[in-house]
């Protein structure tokens, strides 16, 4: 059984379609066929961070609307082996997607591959729901400031009562915490809320915690998720994300302000 | 209503008083008298004493306007053929009024919440059907069944997140958290064994003797009975927030008190 995942935050901006390139290259490079999928029809953007935007010749409305068949429209990945991408359709809207064509979509990916990331577009509406509807598993992007964990709290509830598992009263969809942007030196200034504060708020398990690196915008310009930089902290956390998300046990990292030497305080670089 | 004879030394031939009955409801769902013929005849089988001098109001409410006229004179003729004496015609539309009128059978408007009491009182006597030997006397059944039904109590283990709604007809009992954006609404009390960082409304059918009781007190808002507070955590005047509190309604304001 393919395990569906869908990241979800509520709020844009958070980084929900840097978490779904990230987790999808690690689960892959772990040896897991994974297929990601953009839902944000009509703001394609998870082939820039794939760096595969040059290839999307057919998307996902067109296979729900039957005017492609699937594999025409997946891209496999060119770094990673094991690694597909069905993109969105730029020139269309979120409406376009319906419930039986994006189930008909999933159960034939379920024969491949083993984990379906669902990058979800930001919001409520019908796109974002049409993301979690046929959710496993749902990792809650959120960013450590009260309206981002306003948004999740918010899209948890939707989880508890419109995605199928709720409706057809099956176990619930697991819910995964993770805050991404985090910078514990605005933490200790007061700027940010700590992340035991988010953790009390939306009382679901922690699953990772990614750092606020430039990495993670140099990355998405270059077209490399994030966790491919070994050298960053922010790709190292995501790849402790992966592996927690496969049952193992890593202890979190990033959570303490970073201890400056003498010219980082003189100049106030940025770790 | 019901008419007191006095047979007293005192002037007045009777004293008038208003009581409040359980009465027994048949919704109809068909208007087709063999059906409910049919179905009158399996259920007073069980026990047929059961439901002797029963008195049966009929609710016609959820009828679908489809359904064809009701014969009330065939309807009052079958009911008591099983025992159940028909004595009055509940809610629906005009002609139905109209018809009872010319029945004679008194006629009463639907009650303002028909889903949580009719349905409470209908579990009810099925319960009570099952469980009593037949042979019974019908005055226990008039016994009030309803107020238990009333004060049925609702048990929520999850969290009650932002922008969900979470309604109770008698206490609602929460052992998880209730986030900001949140709303609870219970016509009895509100007990929260977690934070409360939401809205929480009790009483709201009007209960003066309501209550709220929460763990860790962080709401947006509380009301009982319609009366409303926004406490906030700059509300130096008291050190409750963030700790355990009973909130009450006494003399039309509200009172948190540490718990």
């Amino acid at each position: 059984m393919a395990r569906i995942i869908v990241v979800t935050s509520g709020k844009g901006g958070v980084g929900k379609t840097t978490t779904s390139a990230s987790i999808a290259t690690g689960l892959a490079l772990k040896g897991h066929r994974t297929v990601v999928i953009d839902f944000d029809v009509g703001l394609r953007n998870l082939d820039l961070l794939m760096g595969c935007e040059r290839r999307v010749v057919y998307d996902l409305v067109n296979v729900v609307n039957g005017e492609a068949e699937l594999h025409q429209a997946l891209i496999r990945d060119k770094r990673t082996e094991n690694l597909s991408i069905l993109p969105a359709s730029q020139t269309r809207d979120k409406d376009a997607l319906t419930h039986e064509g994006v189930e008909k979509i999933l159960n034939q990916l379920a024969k491949d591959f083993e984990f379906i990331i669902c990058d979800s577009p930001a919001g409520i509406e019908h796109g974002a729901l049409m993301a979690l509807y046929f959710a496993d598993d749902a990792i809650i992007t959120t960013n450590p400031e009260v309206s981002s964990v306003r948004d999740s709290d918010r899209i948890l509830g939707i989880l508890q009562s419109k995605s199928r598992r709720a409706i057809e009263n099956r176990e619930p969809v697991r819910e995964h915490l993770l805050v991404t942007r985090y910078n514990p030196d605005r933490v200790l200034r007061g700027e940010m809320l700590d992340i035991r504060d988010v953790e009390e708020i939306l009382a679901i398990p922690l699953i990772g915690v990614i750092p606020e690196s430039m990495s993670v915008l140099k990355a998405s310009n270059q077209g490399v998720p994030v966790l491919c930089n070994d050298d960053s902290d922010a790709g190292q956390a995501y790849a402790d994300v992966v592996a927690r998300f496969l049952g193992e046990e890593v202890p979190h990292r990033f959570l303490e302000p970073t201890k400056k030497g003498f010219l980082q305080r003189m100049f106030g670089g940025n770790g | 209503m019901t008419l007191q004879l006095q047979t007293g030394t005192t002037a007045a031939a009777f004293k008038m008083t208003g009581s409040i009955y359980t009465l027994t409801t048949l919704e109809l769902h068909s208007t087709n008298p063999a059906d409910i013929t049919n179905q009158l005849e399996n259920m007073t089988r069980k026990a047929p004493n059961f439901f002797q001098q029963t008195p049966v109001v009929i609710a016609v409410d959820q009828l679908s306007p489809e359904q064809p006229p009701i014969d009330l004179y065939k309807l009052r003729h079958s009911l008591q053929q099983f025992g159940l004496i028909l004595i009055a015609v509940r809610g629906g539309r005009e002609s139905h009024k109209q018809d009872a009128i010319m029945a004679g059978i008194p006629w009463l408007p639907s009650p303002k919440q028909p889903d949580c009491e009719e349905k409470g009182a209908e579990t009810n006597v099925v319960i009570m059907q099952k469980s009593r030997p037949s042979g019974a006397l019908a005055e226990t059944f008039s016994q009030p069944p309803a107020p238990a039904a009333a004060f049925k109590t609702t048990l929520i283990e999850h969290p009650v997140r932002s922008g969900q709604q979470v309604y109770a007809e008698g206490d609602l009992v929460i052992t998880s958290p209730v986030s900001a954006g949140a709303e609870l609404l219970a016509a009895g009390n509100i007990h929260v064994y977690g934070p409360l960082r939401g809205r929480a409304l009790a009483g709201v059918n009007g209960n003066k003797d309501a209550r709220i009781f929460c763990l860790q007190f962080e709401a947006e808002l509380i009301s009982i009975n319609g009366q409303y507070k926004m406490p906030s955590a700059s509300d130096s005047s008291d050190s409750l927030w963030g700790g355990s509190v009973i909130v009450s309604l006494e003399e039309q304001s509200l009172h948190i008190k540490k718990l």
